[in-house]
């Protein structure tokens, strides 16, 4: 057969396979006990981060030492605050149903007078020792489709209790880049998981892929001096021995920021940060 | 009438095919490959409630289960109904051999987390899947086997080498794509046609994580347009409905450079990736199948000459 002849049509059939291109405008561990969910619902709401400074003392550290000095301080936002980003939790009706209209991004909470919330401060060089991992789990807990707390820090080898309290499904899973990853199926409310992070690291992030708006923080350092900012940006990191550190804040938009400071036994030293946009 | 529903069925097949790789693409747009985080079953359960990410996994797990099985029904048809042709039904058991390997390294990807390996071989070989149904029916279309297309011996070894060599390079750059998309390097390069507001990234901005692949992918996209058009230009000396066809697989082409551009400056927005994922399946497809008929229509010239 030759080509004015030809019977066969690869038009058609291209065709075929293009049908599917109608469709584009629709288009809008480890296996040990730590693993196994548990059924009791855990009581009470997460511990503050900076608590475990306290744990780790009553654990006694096993070469590390402790102290009565402390960094406290306030962290403000210099500028213009940046327009909340807004997202629905449409994608799920439980989810819309807790949070009616549009919900604000937890990236950039500022309080009225600059103070701002979500940083994880920590010492990031200076301390020397090693510390126990506290007997207390840190908990992070889905609540409302969002996690509570948003950020928080433990102690490497620190138990991290996760919990549902959601009547829907969550998945949770870690994206570490130090520590070993999971992602776990939470379909029951009242489920709890145990899991923990055995190297420093931070941050690691959290999020749940059901919901695409869920995420949170994990910061995981070898010692218990660290702490999370509060609503109105303060933070204060206690029980520290005297020395000289240097302090680090993160913040998951503004990046980090460094300062150093010297504590004698029974000093408070302030240590505020100024974070800016795009700084 | 076997020959007319084999002709049909297998079309259909491979249409399907196509809808699962979008399937599939919705899946990685959406960022929701670990919202089942177990494999073969979802939630420890066959049908989850399909709220957020689960809607894309697990539709995406039942698209493939659907698709598998009619890759399989077509191969028994293929068997039991066509007399002969040992090539079609060779690669119709290739199609349902391959997907059923798709289908266990997407639960691999699964459960180890999406590592960028598996995941982006996962990518490949579904288009091979996708290709590889579209040769079966290809294969079965009316006068297939009487394929012959008139051409000198030389503008038919110009023809089907354009056309190979550009539809190789299809292939490599929508791998590059995979293992872009994969290792989250997408919007590595913020900026096009710019690259970090010049024309090509410094040194110290390729040594970037992420820069480098998608540089890559750039660069390939450039070189698959220039192949494309030459493989355009040969099939446009040819009758139709070669020359039609190579005309619109310039102008997919384009479109798919426009696609991946309307990614970067949308931020990776989920309509345009996945049909910048879809336009480049077509274009793979169309390549492959116009480098099988080619082959096929000249082979009493390639084979004397």
């Amino acid at each position: 057969m030759t080509g004015s002849t030809l019977r066969f049509r690869l038009a058609p059939l291209c065709a075929a396979v293009l049908v599917g291109a109608a469709a584009l405008s629709g288009c809008g561990g480890k296996d040990d006990d730590e693993d196994r969910p548990k059924s009791s619902r855990a009581a009470g709401a997460p511990k503050d981060a900076a608590a475990p400074a306290a744990s780790a003392a009553e654990s006694g550290p096993a070469a590390g030492a402790t102290g009565a000095a402390s960094v406290t301080g306030k962290i403000v936002f210099d500028g213009a605050v940046p327009a909340a980003e807004k997202y629905k939790m449409s994608a799920d009706a439980f989810c819309a149903k807790s949070h009616p209209g549009d919900v604000n991004k937890e990236d950039v909470v500022v309080a009225a007078d600059k103070g701002l919330a979500n940083v994880f401060v920590y010492v990031k060089t200076g301390i020397t020792g090693t510390y126990p991992a506290p007997a207390t789990a840190a908990v992070i807990d889905q609540k409302g489709c969002t996690y509570h707390p948003h950020v928080f820090g433990v102690v490497t080898g620190q138990n991290i209790e996760i919990l549902n309290s959601d009547p829907t499904l969550h998945n949770i899973h870690s994206l570490p880049e130090k520590n070993e990853a999971f992602n776990l199926g939470m379909p029951v409310q009242g489920m709890k998981y145990t899991k923990k992070f055995d190297k420093p690291e931070v941050m690691v992030r959290i999020k749940c892929d059901v919901h695409g708006w869920m995420s949170a923080f994990c910061g995981v350092v070898a010692h218990p001096f660290f702490a999370v900012t509060a609503a109105d940006g303060t933070y204060t990191i206690k029980n520290l021995p005297a020395g000289t550190y240097t302090i680090e804040a993160w913040h998951e938009k503004f990046g980090t920021q460094t300062q150093q400071v010297t504590v004698g036994a029974t000093d408070s030293k302030a240590v505020p940060f100024t974070f800016k946009a795009g700084a | 009438m076997p020959e007319a529903f084999l002709r049909i069925g297998t079309r259909t097949v491979a249409a399907c095919v196509f809808l699962l790789l979008i399937a599939g693409a919705l899946v990685t747009s959406t960022q929701s490959g670990l919202a089942v985080p177990d494999w073969p079953l979802s939630y420890g359960k066959v049908m989850p409630p399909m709220v957020g990410g689960i809607l894309y996994e697990h539709g995406h797990r039942l698209v493939a289960a659907a698709v598998s099985t009619l890759v399989g029904l077509e191969l028994g048809a293929l068997l039991f109904l066509l007399k002969g042709r040992k090539t079609v039904k060779r690669l119709a058991a290739l199609a349902f051999i391959a997907i059923l390997l798709q289908a266990l390294l997407g639960g691999l990807t699964v459960l180890f987390l999406l590592p960028p390996a598996i995941s982006s071989a996962h990518a490949a070989l579904a288009e091979i899947v996708f290709a590889l149904t579209a040769v079966v029916a290809l294969m079965c279309s009316k006068g297939w086997e009487d394929l012959r297309i008139s051409s000198n011996a030389e503008e038919a070894r110009a023809t089907l080498r354009w056309t190979v060599l550009a539809t190789v390079a299809i292939y490599l750059q929508i791998v590059l794509g995979a293992v872009m998309r994969h290792t989250g390097a997408g919007l590595a390069i913020p900026d096009f046609p710019t690259s970090f507001g010049g024309l090509l990234p410094t040194f110290e901005e390729i040594s970037r994580p992420g820069v480098p692949i998608h540089l890559a992918h750039r660069l390939g996209a450039a070189v698959v347009v220039v192949l494309v058009f030459l493989g355009a230009k040969a099939l446009s000396g040819l009758r139709s409905p070669f020359a039609t066809l190579g005309a619109a697989w310039a102008g997919l082409v384009c479109l798919q450079a426009f696609l991946g551009a309307s990614s970067i400056w949308s931020g990776k927005a989920v309509p345009l990736t996945v049909a910048h994922l879809a336009v480049g399946a077509l274009c793979w497809v169309i390549g492959v199948l116009l480098s099988v008929a080619l082959a096929a229509g000249f082979s009493d010239k390639l084979g004397r000459d």
